[in-house]
C-alpha cells in the first residue's frame, strides 16, 4: 500500500475527529483551530515528517483532539439554553385545556384537574402574571363566549360549542407561544 | 507522581507568559513557536493546545499576527508581542520571581528543620 495514502488517512482521521470535537465551538474559533492544525501538520511534513510513523508521532505530539478543543473552550462560558417548556408545563397547559371537556364525564374529575392545572400554571416560572391570568381565565372566557352567542344571537348549541373550543384552543396556543424560560443569572 | 497535578496547573498558568517571552523582539510562526517550546523539557505536553492559546492571546490583544508566504509549505501566520503583551510579561516576570523566591525559601527552611 502506498505510504503517502496511508499517512493521509491518518491525518484525515485526526482532522475529522478534531472537527467533530470542535463542533460546539463558535464557527470562527473552530475554523481557525482547524486551519492552525492543518498548517501545523503541513509544516511538519515540509520539515521532513513523511513516513507513517513520523506522521503518527506528529499527531501524537499535537495531543488528543478532545484536549485541544478543551483548551479552545477555556474561557468560553458554556451556556445551557433551558427549554421554554418543561414536561410539567405541558401537563399544566394540557390540564387547563382538557379539564372543561371532562365535565360530561365527571364534574369532580374536571374540577380537580382544572385546579391542579391552575396550580401548576401559577407555580411555573415560564409565564408572566398576565399570561398566568389568561391561562386561568381560558375556561371562563370560552364559556362566556358560548353563553353570549347563545343568549344574544340564539346560536345553535353546536356553534356555541365550536366557538368555546376555538377560544380555548386559541388562548392555549398563545399561552404556549408566550412561555419564556427565565434568564439565567449565574 | 503526587505533584503531577500541581505541575499541570503551573504549566497551564505559565505557558502563556513563556509564549509571550518567545515573541519578544522577533515574530515567529506557529510551528516554529511550538518547536521552541517543545524543545524545553517539561513545558509542553500537548503541542496542539498552543494554538488555542495563541488565538486567545490575540483576542486579548497581547499578540498580533500577520501572514507571510513561505518557500517550503503553506502561508505562515506570524505572531509577535504587542506593547500590552510585553507589559503583561514584565509584570508576570516580577511576580514570578518573587513567588519562586518565596517558595524556595520555605522549601529550604523545611528541609533544614
Amino acid at each position: 500500500m502506498n505510504m503517502e495514502l496511508d499517512s493521509n488517512r491518518l491525518v484525515d482521521a485526526y482532522l475529522d475527529e478534531l472537527a467533530a470535537e470542535a463542533a460546539a465551538l463558535p464557527a470562527g474559533r473552530r475554523d481557525e483551530l482547524l486551519d492552525d492544525m492543518k498548517t501545523h501538520i503541513a509544516e511538519a511534513r515540509a520539515a521532513g515528517a513523511t513516513s507513517d510513523d513520523e506522521i503518527r508521532e506528529v499527531l501524537q505530539r499535537l495531543g488528543r483532539p478532545s484536549e485541544i478543543v478543551a483548551a479552545a473552550t477555556d474561557g468560553l462560558v458554556q451556556v445551557e439554553v433551558p427549554p421554554r417548556l418543561r414536561p410539567w408545563d405541558f401537563v399544566a397547559v394540557g390540564l387547563l385545556l382538557v379539564a372543561p371537556y371532562l365535565l360530561s364525564f365527571s364534574v369532580i374529575v374536571a374540577m380537580v384537574g382544572w385546579v391542579i392545572g391552575v396550580g401548576m400554571l401559577w407555580s411555573s416560572n415560564r409565564w408572566t402574571t398576565i399570561w398566568k391570568l389568561i391561562g386561568t381565565l381560558t375556561w371562563p372566557l370560552g364559556y362566556a363566549v358560548a353563553l353570549a352567542l347563545d343568549m344574544f344571537f340564539q346560536a345553535p348549541i353546536q356553534v356555541s360549542l365550536v366557538a368555546d373550543s376555538l377560544v380555548a384552543i386559541g388562548l392555549t396556543v398563545a399561552l404556549v407561544l408566550n412561555a419564556r424560560a427565565p434568564r439565567q443569572t449565574s | 507522581m503526587v505533584a503531577e497535578k500541581v505541575f499541570t496547573q503551573l504549566r497551564r498558568g505559565t505557558l502563556e507568559f513563556c509564549v509571550l517571552a518567545l515573541l519578544q523582539g522577533e515574530p515567529r510562526y506557529g510551528f516554529e513557536l511550538v518547536k521552541a517550546l517543545s524543545d524545553v523539557d517539561g513545558m509542553v505536553t500537548t503541542e496542539g493546545t498552543i494554538y488555542p492559546l495563541l488565538a486567545r492571546l490575540r483576542r486579548e490583544g497581547l499578540v498580533e499576527t500577520s501572514w507571510q508566504e513561505s518557500g517550503s509549505g503553506p502561508p505562515r501566520r506570524y505572531y509577535t508581542s504587542t506593547p500590552e503583551g510585553s507589559q503583561a510579561l514584565a509584570a508576570f516576570t516580577a511576580d514570578w520571581q518573587r513567588f519562586c523566591t518565596s517558595v524556595d525559601k520555605i522549601l529550604q527552611s523545611g528541609r533544614r528543620g
